[in-house]
């Protein structure tokens, strides 16, 4: 149906990103558009949706390290984890093969493609699209261990 | 960050930071973990401070740290998006293709001057390539290639469209050469999908770019790069060199270095150039530029900016550590500068009269490679720059057996960074004038207007014909001229210039055949007389004026060489053969007398439009 390519992986500010449609409960009376012959009809459904709220954790897939931050994906939802939000132990590498952050032993090493927990700190809605910015600094939050 | 413990929790230690100074928390954050001397793990959060408190005053538990509370959005509930309760002061964006992404002044400072010690650290410079016409050339038209000997070119669909690009030769191994001794960057000005697909096919493994890559999308300013830099590299463009074939998008800064445009598909400019100065767009099938393999220019860049570089660093290392860094631009300058140092040049034809000299592309270049320019020919002239032979700089110079070059010598020195032989380029009385280019960016392209040829002329004249048709059917219905369709046939007549009148006296004989036809039974009894056809195109040339008599004079000699010496008498006769033919004729006749005259009204018209502005 026409609304599952419509409105699927769309963004709107107030209910988030549409994931899946799952039910159409029903389909009111067709309005005709006055001179253009194309009909408008009200569609009741039902979504799946993806609304991220502040303090919300969520996994995410790092894309992009630089020197003021981290950025992820998390799903259709771009987010920035700046320098400030990474735990302070964790150090800017800009010299390694790929860019990382990374801790003075080792032990943890971010860097793009990694998987990483992140709670949201801060959501910015806009009328079509959703930007969030996330901190590494709490518990159980950073680098999620490889399964 | 220090952490003291006091009192009974003096053998504490810390394990685990989850803050830094001056940094902002949450309000329940955890700020620190640490071990207490019984072995046991505690955590210092929320529950350990007093919020107030620690709001201006260090913590007590955890005392000289300084750790801001801050819990208050930055919009007020029920606020409207890009409302703040405070101003932000970030306005700088530092990462090059997230331009949304801002970050204060003061945090801007503080990651450029790490960036910097970085590329001290690491004994690095900045270089900032351009794409098209530097080290690729793109094209969008559609081409035939042989397969087997262009294996390098890429062919991608991007936004819609095919394109195909060509790497310069050698480009590979410059990127990969200069990439240890500089952190590049991509500065250009395709869009950013563009941008980033060439950087794939530059470096698909992200090694050399990164994400470095600086597009249109990103660019402050529609016409120049410049304003980005301070963005880029807050503290300052010390260490940044850069490469591009054009110099005023930079501002013709002193950190670049020019590098000769590559054209790989001829007839193909810069399809990202920034103004809006491309041509109108030529259907033709793009050819190849035979010189275009030839190319070397790369591996000479890679020279001089590894000379660069290294004399860079070896200022660098001399001088105390203390000292405010260099100014790579400093060093450039000096190469470029040894150059042509001790040459000295006259221009001779070059400067367009009512400029300046110092306004000039050629001065401007002579002076920045260490040539000294003077005004008149002496003695102590090493060289004289000409455009053309037989001006009196040109002939005084001969007589103190001065070299007397073309601009091209000045063009090549550019381009090689280094003094090149004179003898290539010497000028005798027989020089003409060599066609090409001048390096850089405020040149017209002549090389591309002569080479229009015979295809786009015929499509010209087409298009005129065409123009014309339309207007006769115009005139048919409506005699008076319409001024719409006035204003754009100048311009249309002066591009046709010679090639032009070919397809318009073409035309004319189309029509004339028919009207000898016609008019020949009523004419047979008068021998002396021309053809009907001919006394009518004389006379219209008559009521049209001089330009067109030329063109007629074609039609003469063609249609009745006989009779050029009684020109005058068959006119008369045929202005008047016209008035009866007018009266008697039929309605073929008629209709394609019409046709004639308003065609020649409208032939009239455009030359006196032609004429008026001149």
């Amino acid at each position: 149906m026409k609304l599952f390519n419509e409105v699927e992986g769309t963004c709107t500010g107030k209910y988030g990103f549409v994931i899946a449609v799952t039910t159409i409960d029903s389909i009111g009376h067709g309005i005709i558009q006055p001179g253009r012959g194309f009909v408008i009809y009200p569609v009741r459904y039902k979504a799946i949706v993806f609304r991220p709220f502040k303090g919300q954790v969520v996994d995410g897939v790092v894309t992009q390290v630089n020197k003021v931050g981290i950025f992820c994906d998390i799903g259709p939802l771009s987010c920035f984890i700046s320098r400030h939000c990474i735990p302070p132990d964790m150090e800017f590498d800009p010299n390694a093969e790929k860019p990382c952050y990374k801790n003075s032993d080792d032990s943890q090493v971010i860097r793009n493609d990694d998987e990483v927990r992140v709670k949201l700190i801060g959501t910015r809605v806009d009328a079509n699209d959703i930007f969030a910015i996330g901190t590494l600094m709490d518990d159980f939050l950073g680098l999620c261990p490889a399964e | 960050m220090e952490i003291h413990f006091e009192g009974d929790a003096e053998e504490c230690r810390a394990t685990v930071k989850k803050s830094s100074e001056g940094s902002y928390v949450q309000k329940d954050a955890v700020l620190l973990e640490y071990k207490s001397s019984d072995g046991t793990r505690r955590r210092l959060g929320q529950g350990a401070i007093d919020r107030e408190k620690s709001k201006n005053a260090p913590m007590r538990s955890s005392s000289r740290t300084c750790v801001q509370l801050v819990e208050k959005d930055l919009r007020q509930r029920g606020g409207r998006a890009g409302e703040r309760l405070e101003s932000s002061s970030a306005n700088v964006s530092m990462i090059h293709h997230v331009p949304e992404l801002i970050v204060s002044d003061k945090l801007a400072k503080e990651i450029g001057s790490q960036d910097e010690n970085n590329l001290l650290a690491t004994r690095k410079l900045v270089l900032l390539v351009d794409l098209d016409q530097t080290i690729i050339h793109t094209t969008n038209r559609p081409m035939k290639l042989d397969k087997k000997k262009h294996s390098d070119i890429v062919r991608y669909e991007l936004m819609g469209g095919r394109y195909m690009t060509k790497l310069r030769p050698n480009t590979t191994n410059f990127l990969q050469k200069l990439s240890a001794l500089y952190e590049m960057h991509i500065v250009t000005f395709g869009q950013r999908q563009y941008a980033h697909r060439i950087a794939e096919i530059l470096d698909p493994n992200q090694k050399i770019f990164g994400h470095r890559i600086l597009s249109r999308d990103e660019l402050f300013s529609p016409q120049h790069k410049t304003r980005n830099l301070q963005a880029l590299f807050p503290c300052g463009d010390n260490l940044v060199v850069i490469i591009d074939d054009r110099a005023d998008v930079w501002q013709y800064s002193d950190a670049l270095v020019l590098i000769k445009p590559y054209r790989f598909f001829k007839e193909v400019g810069d399809i990202n150039a920034p103004s809006a100065a491309r041509g109108k767009e030529q259907t033709l099938p793009v050819e190849i530029e035979d010189e275009a393999h030839k190319d070397n220019i790369l591996e000479e860049m890679e020279k001089v900016l590894t000379n660069i570089h290294c004399k860079y660093y070896e200022l660098h290392d001399a001088k105390p550590s203390s000292d405010p860094l260099y100014d790579v631009k400093s060093v450039i300058n000096r190469e470029r500068r040894k150059i042509l140092d001790g040459v000295n040049i006259v221009m001779s034809g070059i400067v367009p009269v009512g400029e300046a000299m110092e306004n000039t592309e050629a001065y401007r270049l002579a002076v920045q490679f260490g040539a000294a320019v003077a005004a008149t020919v002496s003695p102590s002239v090493t060289h004289v720059v000409a455009a053309r032979w037989g001006t009196n700089k040109v002939y005084a110079a001969k007589k103190l057996g001065i070299h007397v070059v073309s601009v091209f010598w000045l063009y090549a020195c550019v381009e090689k960074w280094a003094k090149v032989e004179e003898e290539a380029f010497e000028m005798t009385e027989d020089t003409v004038a060599p066609k090409g280019r001048p390096l850089g960016s405020k040149f017209i392209d002549l090389a591309n207007v002569s080479t229009i040829g015979k295809n786009a002329i015929a499509d010209m004249n087409s298009e005129v014909d065409e123009a014309l048709s339309e207007d006769d059917e115009d005139e048919e219905e409506d005699d008076e001229p319409s001024s719409s369709g006035e204003s754009s046939k100048p311009v249309a007549i002066k591009h046709k210039t010679d090639d032009g009148d070919e397809a318009e006296s073409a035309k004319r004989r189309k029509h004339a055949p028919e009207e000898e036809y016609e008019s020949s039974p009523e004419e047979s009894d008068d021998d002396n007389e021309p053809p009907m056809s001919y006394r009518k195109l004389v006379s219209k040339s008559k009521r049209e004026g001089r330009m067109v008599e030329q063109e007629e004079k074609l039609e003469v000699e063609e249609f009745a060489p006989k009779t050029s010496g009684n020109e005058e008498d068959s006119e008369e006769e045929a202005k008047e053969d016209v008035e009866s033919d007018d009266v008697s004729g039929g309605s073929t006749e008629d209709e394609d007398d019409e046709e004639m005259d308003s065609m020649a009204a409208l032939i009239e018209r455009q030359i006196s439009g032609v004429e008026d502005p001149s």
